[in-house]
């Protein structure tokens, strides 16, 4: 999936309005750039939790920027069996799981570093990720990884992927993951 | 009597359309109002009333715009203070609406002013109680919210919930419906429930909130496990308490189409650049 360079992307078919006033932003300008015929929607949505400073949108959206020539950047997707296959054979793997510290808690990759959504914006959180490493990147259910790996490009970490159905899809290959949980976090 | 529950799942909300007679009551609306009004208009209703439960904290609620564009009457609980025209009702005060009456409860606890709505039907019997942010299908609300360094606290407030549940909803009738403010996935509470409203007697029966043997029990029950709060929340409670231009002129300011060089020529280290993705995702 491409988009602008240095764009945070959230999707509009999930709890959108509530990760943008979590992740973005009050004071600086918003560029938007959506689907056609979904800039309205778009901007409807983000007053909903206070956002006023919308700048505007590309005209066109994705596909006139592209047309234009300008640089692209890309989230590489990827399935959860294509991480199974890689994990046994890259010492520089690193899985991301981005849910909650509750979710995480409940039941994860063994391994998996947690580092969830909201504390994406901290640069110091992403203090753990290096570009040598591979990073694959997973939440629940695809949403949020989408997000959280245009926040981390936005770091200048590039070297990723994203985990297409999340800790959802993962569950599906028993055989080719093995989960812990953490006891002592959970409530 | 004629009741909607309007309900906005991507933020877990409810509005509530309440009418009888041909007047409405809205109850804490979002802000994009034309459905409210349009729903108004197909049923020849004309809007009198949009009482608020709260200063919500997860939205920034339409009450403003909703009054300006109906000429209706924006209630809230006790103590509240406005930087705009409001009733701020008092504990118990009752507004006829056509042929039914909505009584005032005041509701302390998630938030000071934070009130709940009885509505009575023709008889004057209790039939369903709007609770806001004080009581959820399977939850109460958080009381960290409202907190104030050096004058209170989180278990004030969790004590004052626990008052207020005790002496103004749970001695309502079992069969009292209950419609709160938000149903799952809402951060208001730590573990809302799937249904969007149930019953005072449900309620008695099943949410952990309402077990609790005693104020104490109940203060550590609702204080422990709370995630920390989304940092938008002040600042939409108080947009909600200042006030806020109409959507229309922000849509009119932000809906602007941007060729690529106008918008490459807006972007610099300020700006951000908000891509809005279209795959159907959830999680």
């Amino acid at each position: 999936m491409g988009f602008v360079p240095g764009s945070i992307n959230i999707g509009l078919n999930g709890r959108y309005a509530e990760w943008a006033g979590t992740l973005l932003s009050f004071e600086a300008p918003i560029l938007i750039v959506a689907e056609p015929g979904k800039e309205r929607e778009s901007l409807i949505r983000l007053s909903r939790v206070g956002f006023e400073k919308i700048a505007g949108y590309l005209s066109g959206g994705y596909a006139a920027w592209q047309e234009a020539g300008e640089p692209i950047d890309m989230i590489i997707d990827v399935e959860a069996d294509e991480l199974a296959m890689d994990m046994p054979f890259d010492d520089n793997l690193v899985i991301v799981d981005v849910r909650r510290e509750t979710e995480y808690a409940n039941e994860h990759v063994k391994e998996a570093l947690n580092i969830p959504l909201d504390q994406l914006n901290d640069p110091g959180s992403m203090a753990n990720l290096e570009e040598q490493y591979n990073i694959y990147i997973h939440c629940a259910g695809g949403y949020r990884s989408v997000i959280a790996a245009s926040l981390i490009k936005r770091q200048g970490i590039h070297n990723i992927r994203n985990v297409v159905g999340g800790f959802d899809a993962i569950k599906q290959l028993p055989g080719k993951f093995k989960f812990e949980k953490t006891e002592a976090a959970l409530n | 009597m004629f009741i909607k529950q309007l309900y906005t799942g991507c933020i877990s909300e409810a509005a509530y359309y309440i009418e009888s007679n041909g007047v409405a009551a809205i109850i804490d609306p979002l802000r994009d109002i034309e459905q409210y009004i349009e729903l108004a208009n197909e049923r020849k209703a004309s809007i009198r009333y949009i009482f608020e439960t709260h200063f919500h904290a997860d939205f920034v609620s339409g009450h403003i715009d909703l009054a300006a564009a109906t000429g209706a009457t924006i209630v809230y609980g006790p103590n509240t203070v406005t930087n705009y025209p409001v009733h701020v009702a008092k504990d118990k005060e009752v507004f006829k609406l056509g042929n039914l009456s909505i009584e005032v409860l005041h509701t302390p606890g998630h938030t000071l002013e934070s009130s709940c709505y009885l509505l009575k039907d023709e008889a004057g019997k209790d039939v369903a109680v709007f609770t806001g942010d004080t009581l959820f299908v399977g939850d109460v609300g958080r009381p960290d919210l409202a907190q104030k360094a050096n004058e209170i606290t989180m278990e004030d407030l969790a004590g004052m919930l626990y008052d207020s549940l005790h002496a103004k909803l749970m001695p309502l009738a079992d069969e009292v419906v209950v419609y709160p403010a938000h149903g799952a996935g809402s951060s208001c509470g730590k573990s809302l429930g799937a249904e969007t409203h149930s019953t005072i007697g449900i309620q008695k029966a099943t949410n952990y909130a309402l077990q609790a043997e005693s104020k104490e029990a109940f203060i550590k029950a609702v204080t422990e496990g709370l995630g920390t709060p989304p940092p938008y929340f002040p600042i939409n409670a108080s947009i909600n308490r200042e006030g806020y231009s109409s959507l229309d002129s922000l849509l009119d300011k932000g809906l602007q189409p941007l060729t690529v060089a106008e918008f490459k020529a807006q972007i610099n280290d300020n700006t951000l650049i908000l891509v809005v993705g279209g795959k159907a995702h959830r999680g």
